[in-house]
């Protein structure tokens, strides 16, 4: 499916070192067939105008104007196929991100125009899904909305994604896992660990500048 | 000058799809999630928009050689 992806591949532009993939939500396939259904039918009534309208319109059949006419029909084809893809492209661009450590809405408004919110996972404090509407509800997609708790209070939006419900739980349980992991980590510190645990880190920092330099 | 007016309009059309195609493919590869599925549309995008092109190429020339 491509509006729900797992895995361990998944890798998306500003993904923090050690950070994991959960899940890829996108909004419901029904959101890119629709327009898809919309390029068909003109599709279909240009290669039809193509055919009918030569056959009707007498002065048509003169070859320059002929081919004038498969010349604009074949633009518009052209345009459809275009308009098409420019759908896919701002589809597969939205894209809504649960990982090990944060939650992230990324929402391509237009080409270079691109908005992003994250909230830390652990901070997810009440889930509320809305599936409003007659085709949301054959369908099965709807909205959620993600409130997060603590300092950095907001509200993230999951706009049409499948199966809502499976996803509010989803988000939860990683949510759950996230907070049990810290607890435990919180449970069991150590400062010896932590200092050998930042000396690495120098270390790693010092190679990624001698490889820049 | 209708020949030229054809050519002209052709080459307009060509260089605008191909700015509007870079913009895309340079999205999908910047920005996208699964790599792999932005692979795979572009290679279908650029197979179906070479298609269309040379179809259009080939009405052109049919109207360049009725001008001419």
């Amino acid at each position: 499916m491509i509006d729900q992806i797992t895995g361990k591949n998944i890798h998306f532009p500003g993904q923090h070192k050690g950070e994991v993939v959960k899940i890829v939500f996108r909004r419901s396939i029904f959101f890119l067939i629709a327009p898809y259904v919309l390029n068909l039918i003109l599709l279909i009534i240009s290669l039809f105008l193509s055919y009918f309208l030569p056959n009707t319109i007498v002065f048509l059949r003169e070859p320059f104007l002929g081919s004038v006419l498969d010349f604009i029909v074949t633009l518009i084809i052209l345009f459809i196929f275009y308009t098409a893809f420019l759908t896919w492209t701002h589809y597969y661009l939205d894209a809504y991100i649960v990982t090990n450590q944060r939650v992230l809405t990324i929402d391509q408004i237009d080409f270079f125009h691109r908005k992003v919110s994250e909230a830390d996972i652990g901070n997810v404090q009440d889930i509320e899904v809305v599936a409003k509407g007659f085709f949301a509800n054959i369908f099965h997609f709807g909205d959620v909305r993600i409130q997060t708790a603590g300092a950095d209070q907001r509200t993230l939006f999951f706009d049409d994604i499948p199966y809502p419900y499976k996803a509010k739980d989803i988000i939860l349980k990683f949510a759950e896992e996230n907070r049990k992991v810290e607890l435990h980590n919180a449970y069991t510190y150590d400062p010896n660990q932590k200092k050998s645990n930042s000396e690495s880190a120098d270390k790693a920092n010092k190679s990624e500048t001698e490889i820049q330099m | 000058m209708s020949a030229q007016l054809f050519s002209i309009t052709y080459l307009i059309i060509l260089l605008a799809y191909l700015i509007g195609s870079l913009v895309m493919i340079y999205h999908i590869f910047a920005f996208g999630i699964n790599s792999k599925i932005g692979v795979v549309s572009t290679i279908a995008y650029l197979i179906g928009s070479v298609f269309i092109l040379t179809i259009l190429f080939l009405n052109l020339q049919s109207i360049l050689s009725l001008v001419n």
